[in-house]
């Protein structure tokens, strides 16, 4: 009878699965959306954090250097100042490296000179890249950017290049930019409904440069082979963009329910 | 996007941290499932999608203060989503719109296909309105989410027992609503040695 019952609680689950698909699961368009919004307020958080972290880390040098040379009373205010005078600096460099301004062209150089030289370590680290370039693009363009938007889609499609160059052998690491792509086309295609105009035709070649590099990896792959067996799970799927319209939805995570483990208690 | 466990603790830990990268990651892992356990919550899409960016906002918010101390980052999130569900239910009046729940057929799904899986969608909507607000919330989160029983026990704030016992009184309850019923044992053949019973 055991058996029975794990037979209909197994389609009970699956009942609720379908159901959970067809229902309550994101369009492709909404998880872009989230994403975007969500990346933007992440965005930010790195300056928060680099600004809090300055003060606890810098104020023992601080103290030390001062204290041979003024007294207890001015040694607090001494600590203060120096604190403040990090977070300020800290600041102004966060803010003249960010999208468009102007240390962003030395950011991004000293971004290119620091990758590492195995080529599997290398093209991860232009995925890495690229994501980074499109959160900067996705947040100036939130701002109303539209020269920094530009600037992080200009670096966007540089990186390209060269991450094309380093994974261009089909391998697991063109499959990981393929499915990199894939996600950016996602975000890409929604950055066009409030991408400020200047950054528009940016805007508009990122996608056809993303757009041509699937398809070189895809025919490098044998011609689409690459979303079949042993390709890695891409959330949400390569294809919604063009199609616009609502794909297959994510299934729940595989840590969940499953055969054996569906409505009936063990342990 | 599946992660493993110690992959999940380094995007936990690079978040922390500052890194937005990582944050990502960690969204694109955890969106799909929160968003679905709020959806069958809420009812209303276009709320599912914003409680979910505000879970992912305040977990941001969070994160420096989270420490995992044996408790699964899932069931934290969880925790998240469910009092931000909490609140919106609190202060806002939710009207039920279950027709604006739009279920999406496969490209080549036909008019009787669509009309079977409707049929289908609808029997499991009405099967799981039958259930009491903690069972449904059970299977929200074992079935629509996919948390394990211990990330529903943490979200929740019970013990893992219970949402075990709960979970089988829920699906008990769905088998009955669904018509769902276990087969007959088939008759037992007795063999020469058996006695005759009575």
């Amino acid at each position: 009878m055991t058996m029975n019952r794990n037979l209909t609680d197994d389609q009970i689950a699956r009942r609720l699965a379908a159901y959970a698909d067809a229902r309550l699961s994101p369009s492709t368009q909404a998880s872009a959306r989230m994403r975007a919004q969500v990346m933007h307020a992440a965005g930010n958080m790195p300056a928060r954090k680099a600004a809090r972290a300055a003060a606890p880390s810098r104020r023992p040098l601080s103290l030390a250097a001062y204290r041979a040379r003024f007294g207890g009373r001015s040694r607090a205010t001494a600590a203060l100042m120096a604190a403040a005078l990090s977070v300020l600096l800290l600041a102004g460099v966060a803010f003249a490296s960010t999208a468009g301004g102007p240390l962003y062209g030395i950011r991004l150089w000293v971004e290119s000179v620091s990758l590492p030289s195995e080529p599997g370590a290398r093209a991860d680290a232009d995925v890495d890249r690229l994501d980074a370039r499109l959160n900067e693009a996705v947040g100036a363009a939130h701002d109303g950017n539209g020269s920094g938007t530009a600037a992080a889609l200009a670096a966007y499609r540089e990186i390209l290049e060269d991450a094309l160059n380093a994974a261009s052998q089909p391998d697991a690491r063109s499959l990981r930019l393929e499915a990199a792509l894939a996600r950016h086309q996602i975000v890409l295609a929604t950055l066009l409904d409030f991408v400020p105009e200047p950054a528009r035709d940016g805007l508009e070649r990122a996608i056809e440069q993303s757009d041509k590099a699937v398809n070189d990896i895809e025919a490098g792959n044998g011609g689409g082979g690459g979303s079949g067996g042993g390709h890695p799970a891409v959330h949400p799927t390569p294809r919604a963009p063009k199609e616009r319209a609502p794909g297959p939805t994510p299934k729940p995570r595989s840590g969940g329910p499953s055969q054996g483990d569906s409505g009936k208690p063990s342990n | 996007m599946t992660l493993d466990d110690a992959a999940l603790e380094r995007l936990v830990e690079a978040s922390r941290a500052g890194d937005s990268q990582a944050f990502g990651g960690l969204f694109d892992h955890f969106h799909g499932p929160i968003y679905r356990y709020i959806a069958s919550r809420v009812q209303r899409p276009s709320d599912a999608e914003d409680l979910t960016q505000l879970v992912f906002v305040k977990a941001l918010e969070a994160l420096p203060r989270y420490e995992s101390r044996g408790i699964p980052f899932g069931g934290w999130l969880f925790r998240l989503a469910r009092n931000c569900i909490i609140d919106f239910v609190r202060t806002r009046h939710e009207h039920a719109e279950l027709d604006a729940i739009g279920e999406r057929q496969g490209p080549d799904a036909g008019p009787d296909e669509i009309a079977v899986n409707r049929e289908d969608m609808d029997a499991v909507e009405a099967a799981m309105a039958a259930l009491t607000d903690e069972q449904r919330e059970t299977i929200a989160l074992r079935f629509f989410a996919g948390l394990s029983a211990r990330e529903a026990a943490e979200a929740m704030g019970k013990q893992e027992g219970t949402i075990r016992g709960l979970q089988f009184r829920a699906i008990a309850a769905l088998r009955r609503e669904l018509g769902v019923e276990a087969e007959p044992e088939p008759p037992r053949i007795r063999t020469v040695d058996e006695p005759n019973q009575p």
